[in-house]
């Protein structure tokens, strides 16, 4: 029976100590590494509670030393072997309690102290060893070293309780378990019951070792949560800027655009316009037949730099999105294409209140003017269809025609369709092509939860 | 003799237009206004017809002429602009505007325009009354429309009539699932039905497929 709990207990040990070596080589979290060293040295602190496995071991030594030396190295390793797993248990507990974030002075000053006492006892053990005088050592153990870690343990257990998260409670039901088995295994020792106290004292150590694996998964789901989160932080940043510097590119565009359209719509046609007036007082200036053919012959040409510069004025930047929105302007848009005769779109809309602020309604009004007129420069198409679907938190639009369809794999080409892309990606939209030698269709989805 | 004003911001225009009328006898041009406080403040009850820009510096006279109609009862405007946007001239025209005329008129027509409407009749040239005309067709057609399908939207429409599930129809047309719940959802809009149920039932009837 004792043997089969022995072999529980090492194979355990074996376990925890090898996993968190690994996970410490993998998340490079300290605590992990210290967790696995404490498990290491409780496994040789084990490994000299059994019957068989000492006797090998006092064999071993007994070829350095002769038998008596031998028993009497193992009396002192054992308390040596204590001083280092409580060493690896306390630095173990700084790290798991984050005490090395919160407090890292402090931190650093109890680490010192510990390997202060490191050294002492590994000089005291080799002198009281040389000197064979078991008593001093085991009085600098009562005596120096529990106090010291106590006094230690006790000073920092309220602010550990206070600073650290919710793991800690994983680490307190793990720590009072261990001191209420070795308590046990103490009053069986000295109550001298017959049974063997190592044996309360590796139940202790197995149930607060699952406490403890359970605390440091616990903290690893932390440490990732954490990860994670400055991660999409990151990405977040990084999209927003990216939105920032599309949208200073889009508004430097729409501005210049407005600048010119203005120019050339109040300035020049004004100029146009008033170069036509004076041209008609000639006509009344009793002109010859020819002259006043040719005056007539200009005015007409007039007219016609006027028509001009007022739909180039009118694409660059439509009036009607300002004042009467994006519907509007596209229906606007639409009907003057109509008019043209023999190409004829369509202008759908399904789900109410259209309307958006004026910025990303210049630029939806931006796709589709630069998908139309790609589609009337390339596709050869006699119809199209726009149309707007707007539901919930959603718009999709679809842009289609009956062309004669492209390789979309050559999309990138074009500078219109770079100005696509730039507007969908300001709009954190997705746009799809569909083309066959029947029509191609563009089909655009707004996320409007994702327009700024 | 007909007294006229003109506000618009490019006195260039404003002195073609005076250039151009001042052998006209019928006609007079009586005061000139670069913007519309000024005009507010300074027309006289005397003039009779009022060329009004859209377009100006403090303000745009399609609002403007509402207000200028309140104050002047009698007046009657016309718009002298460089918009063609059919929901302008409709707008201004609501407002009480007379006529409607692009800048680069002529002669003929500012005069026939002053004319008419001093009689009381709207005047608006050809190009802006076939303007309106087309918009009002346009309205029409969709006042008694039919939903028209996009490809896509008959394709998914007909798979879904085959019975096909959203991962199916994804696979099947090379796009995301996300794609075509839009999709559907679109189809259920368009076709003011509750559900897929629905969209077959109206495919059926209407014989969109």
């Amino acid at each position: 029976m004792y043997d089969f709990i022995w072999n529980i207990v090492i194979s355990y040990l074996m376990l925890f100590a090898s996993l968190s070596i690994c996970l410490y080589f993998y998340t490079g979290e300290k605590s992990f590494k210290y967790y696995g060293l404490y498990n290491f040295t409780i496994i040789i602190y084990f490994l000299t509670k059994n019957d068989y496995i000492f006797s090998l071991y006092l064999s071993g030594l007994e070829n350095i030393f002769n038998t008596k030396d031998a028993l009497n190295f193992t009396k002192y390793f054992n308390w040596y072997l204590q001083v280092i797993f409580y060493n690896f248990y306390f630095i173990f507990s700084i790290y798991f309690l984050d005490l090395e974030k919160h407090i890292p002075v402090l931190s650093i000053q109890i680490k010192r102290v510990l390997i202060f006492l490191y050294i002492f006892f590994s000089i005291l053990f080799y002198v009281t060893f040389t000197l064979n005088n078991f008593e001093l050592y085991f009085s600098f153990f009562h005596f120096l070293y529990l106090p010291s870690v106590l006094i230690l343990f006790v000073y920092l257990f309220p602010i550990a309780l206070k600073i650290s998260g919710k793991h800690k409670y994983l680490f307190l039901s793990g720590l009072s378990i261990y001191v209420l088995f070795a308590l046990i295994s103490f009053y069986m020792t000295v109550l001298d019951v017959k049974t063997n106290s190592i044996f309360y004292f590796s139940i202790g150590i197995i149930i607060e070792n699952f406490c403890f694996a359970l605390g440091l998964a616990y903290k690893t789901k932390l440490a990732n949560d954490e990860l994670q989160q400055a991660k999409s932080l990151i990405a977040l940043e990084k999209q927003q800027k990216e939105i920032t510097k599309l949208e200073a590119l889009i508004d430097g565009e729409e501005n210049e655009r407005k600048r010119i359209a203005q120019e050339l719509h109040d300035g020049l046609n004004g100029d146009l316009s008033a170069i036509k007036y004076r041209l008609s007082t000639l006509e009344d200036s009793g002109l010859s037949a020819i002259h006043n053919e040719n005056l007539i012959l200009i005015i007409n040409m007039v007219d016609e730099s006027c028509d001009q510069v007022r739909s180039i004025s009118h694409n660059l930047m439509p009036a009607s999105i300002l004042e009467y929105g994006l519907v509007e302007s596209i229906r606007e848009y639409c009907l003057k294409i109509n008019s043209s005769g023999n190409f004829k779109i369509d202008f759908q809309t399904f789900g109410g209140n259209l309307s958006f602020i004026k910025k990303t309604e210049t630029v939806i009004y931006r796709i589709i003017q630069e998908l139309v007129t790609n589609i009337l420069k390339h596709a050869k198409a006699t119809e199209a269809i726009i149309q707007f679907n707007h539901r919930d938190e959603e718009l999709f639009i679809t842009v289609e025609d009956n062309g004669i369809g492209f390789d979309t794999s050559k999309i990138y080409e074009g500078i219109g369709h770079k100005n696509i892309q730039t507007r969908i990606d300001f709009l954190n939209a997705q746009i799809n092509v569909d083309s066959t030698t029947k029509g191609t269709s563009y089909t655009i989805l707004i996320d409007l939860n994702k327009l700024k | 003799m007909i007294k006229i004003a003109i506000t618009e911001d490019h006195t260039i225009v404003i002195e073609g237009i005076k250039t151009m009328l001042k052998s006209n006898k019928d006609v007079e041009i009586i005061q000139s206004f670069e913007n519309l406080k000024e005009t507010f403040a300074n027309l006289k009850n005397s003039i009779q017809v009022l060329l009004l820009d859209i377009n100006l510096p403090d303000g745009n006279g399609i609002n403007a002429c509402k207000e200028l109609l309140l104050k002047f009862p009698n007046l009657k405007i016309i718009a002298l602009t460089n918009f063609e946007d059919s929901i302008f001239i409709k707008q201004i025209l609501k407002n009480g505007a007379m006529g409607y005329l692009l800048k680069n008129t002529s002669k003929p027509e500012l005069l026939e325009a002053i004319k008419e409407v001093t009689y009381g009749n709207r005047y608006l040239p050809k190009k802006i009354s076939d303007i309106l005309l087309n918009d009002s067709i346009g309205v029409e057609n969709s006042s008694f429309f039919i939903p028209k399908l996009t490809t896509r939207e008959k394709e998914i429409l007909a798979l879904i009539i085959k019975e096909y599930t959203t991962e199916e129809i994804a696979k099947q047309l090379f796009v995301s699932t996300k794609t075509v719940e839009s999709h559907r959802s679109n189809l259920i809009q368009k076709l003011s039905v509750k559900n897929s149920a629905g969209l077959v039932r109206v495919a059926f009837e209407k014989g969109l497929i």
